[in-house]
């Protein structure tokens, strides 16, 4: 974990409301796991706000990049559009536990909405290498065909169904029911993206597949120390609240209790 | 101070915002700071509150965590052991459903210390306490039923200090609640109670709104609120305390975030400091600030930081 001064190289719009900012870090970058976030000081001018947790989108040790996607929900999200190449931005990261993986999981199912499709094309990312021995599908939903930005997706080689409410592309209703019934087909589910989306995925996941889900919570500290970010999960036969930050943000699925 | 501790530096880590003193020590050297206050300890381990649990005001944090730790038991049995072989300088923050768990606390650490020689509290060759260096009682919490009360009725505070008191013969530290409109009586009744001395203050009493639903933005109607947007009230009630009570130490908390803060609070009164919101704003908020005191030192001729406490010309 550092906490250190990253330099914005490129802050592309990709879309109205959807943005991708690639950062330069000091050398030596610590090793970066897809499900890993960052937290990132969004207005460097603005010393009274907290930092805010992204996803890691895709991170390159060759040259010290790291790239986040991210959206405009908030008024420090909205000011990242604003910044410009060359600003530094103070950046703590690698922060939480990655996506567990096992060699002999090679057919793997992505689940995703949102900014939740930042961590699973990371580890879309991560799995190339393996060639054709890894056969990687992505099931990615949103309302309305503007969410499921083209100048995102199209970066990536692997197979994509796509879902959305209205029906603007892809399958018309929820991307839950769009995967629903394919799990047979592989050997794990990851997801990540709204409650309501994971919380449905849960409910129709067979048993036997391994699903992790990586969860999104307010935060403050971003190292475990504040208490700010649990969530409840299952372990055992008690439910204790876990801090998403640190034990997290990756979680067995089916150990996750969503609220209501 | 009758039962006083020296640390390394007056900057420690405030309760509630440094975990158990394991979180931040890869960003924050331990060896680099005064201490660390534990977040709460009660005698039975606690869940907390459901989240959202967080919400950001203008230069602002509203919490409502609601004491979530693992218990005394969890806490003695594998959380101290290794604070204390690392060297941590640590002060327990203490907290019960009544004045009687408070000193239970008290008492079950007081005895596990006893009979734990990986827990026993050391002196280090340059004089400084490390390990376990006392108690501060959390009188103040304002995100459970009845949280404050030990802090704003004068027999329930009184009551719990005295329990508090008979357990140990370490440091014991009061934490009040900023949420009165005079903090002298409350910190005069914890010292005549036995306190050594007192922290100003806690969180304040704080609500947001969703204007949408019409709902709280977090998990409880109202919570408590730290940062800088605390900062001048809490400093009011530390500059209060020290002009009624000199001699009370005070350590002072709530909304610092730079030197020059930290230097207000001294100037207040305060003896010693504790970050907490302003960790999270900056984790590179130790260093910053030790250099900025040691620079304001220089510029105001003066020798040490002891020459400054309680120096404020409110006079004019």
């Amino acid at each position: 974990m550092e906490y250190v001064p990253a330099t914005v190289i490129e802050n592309r719009e990709l879309a109205p409301g959807h943005g991708l900012l690639t950062l330069s870090l000091p050398e030596p970058q610590p090793e970066i796991k897809p499900g890993q976030f960052l937290h990132l000081r969004c207005d460097p001018g603005d010393k009274h706000s907290l930092m805010r947790p992204f996803s890691i989108l895709d991170a390159n040790a060759l040259d010290n990049t790291l790239s986040v996607y991210y959206k405009g929900l908030g008024r420090l999200s909205n000011h990242l559009f604003t910044v410009p190449a060359g600003t530094e931005l103070d950046c703590l990261y690698p922060l939480g536990t990655g996506f567990p993986w096992q060699p002999d999981w090679r057919r793997v199912a992505l689940v995703g909405g949102g900014v939740g499709l930042a961590p699973l094309l990371f580890l879309a990312r991560h799995l190339e290498p393996y060639g054709e021995r890894m056969q990687v599908t992505g099931f990615f939903g949103g309302a309305s065909a503007p969410d499921l930005v083209p100048a995102l997706l199209n970066d990536y080689d692997f197979p994509q169904q796509l879902a959305t409410m209205d029906g603007s592309t892809g399958f018309a209703g929820t991307v839950v029911e769009l995967f629903n019934g394919c799990e047979e087909y592989f050997d794990v589910v990851y997801t990540c993206g709204p409650n309501a989306m994971m919380r449905a995925l849960q409910q129709v996941l067979a048993p036997a597949v391994p699903a992790y889900a990586s969860l999104e919570e307010r935060m403050a500290c971003g190292v475990g120390a504040c208490y700010g970010c649990v969530a409840a999960i299952k372990t055992g036969e008690e439910t204790q609240n876990l801090r998403v930050c640190l034990e997290g943000p990756v979680f067995e699925l089916r150990s996750v209790v969503f609220g209501t | 101070m009758p039962r006083g501790i020296t640390l390394r530096d007056p900057l420690l880590l405030a309760s509630g915002c440094c975990g158990y003193g394991e979180e931040y020590a890869e960003l924050v050297d331990p060896a680099s700071h005064g201490g660390v206050i534990t977040k709460a300890v009660s005698p039975e381990p606690r869940a907390g509150n459901p989240t959202p649990r967080l919400c950001e005001t203008p230069a602002g944090l509203l919490n409502c965590i609601g004491l979530q730790n693992p218990g005394v038991e969890a806490f003695a049995a594998e959380i101290m052991p290794r604070l204390t072989a690392r060297g941590t300088s640590f002060i327990v923050n203490a907290v019960g459903h009544s004045p009687e768990e408070f000193a239970r606390v008290v008492a079950r650490v007081e005895q596990v210390l006893a009979s734990d020689p990986a827990c026993a509290p050391r002196l280090s060759a340059e004089g400084v306490n490390t390990g376990l260096c006392g108690y501060e009682l959390d009188l103040s919490c304002p995100n459970v039923e009845s949280g404050t009360l030990f802090a704003t009725d004068e027999t329930v505070l009184a009551r719990t200090v005295e329990l508090g008191r008979r357990e140990t013969e370490r440091l014991l530290v009061a934490k009040l609640s900023p949420n009165v409109t005079d903090i002298v009586p409350f910190a005069r009744c914890a010292r005549e109670a036995g306190a050594d001395a007192v922290t100003i203050a806690n969180t304040f009493n704080g609500v947001s709104i969703d204007i949408a639903t019409r709902q709280s933005n977090l998990a409880r109607p109202s919570a408590g609120l730290s940062g800088p947007a605390i900062r001048a009230a809490t400093l009011y009630h530390v500059w209060r305390c020290h002009r009624a009570l000199p001699e009370l130490p005070i350590l002072g908390s709530g909304g610092i975030t730079d030197a020059d803060s930290a230097v207000q609070f001294l100037l207040a009164g305060a003896t010693a400091l504790q970050l907490g919101t302003g960790l999270f704003l900056n984790p590179r908020l130790v260093p910053e600030i030790q250099a900025g005191l040691s620079a304001y030192l220089d510029a105001q001729a003066e020798p040490d930081l002891r020459a400054i406490i309680g120096t404020y010309r409110d006079q004019g």
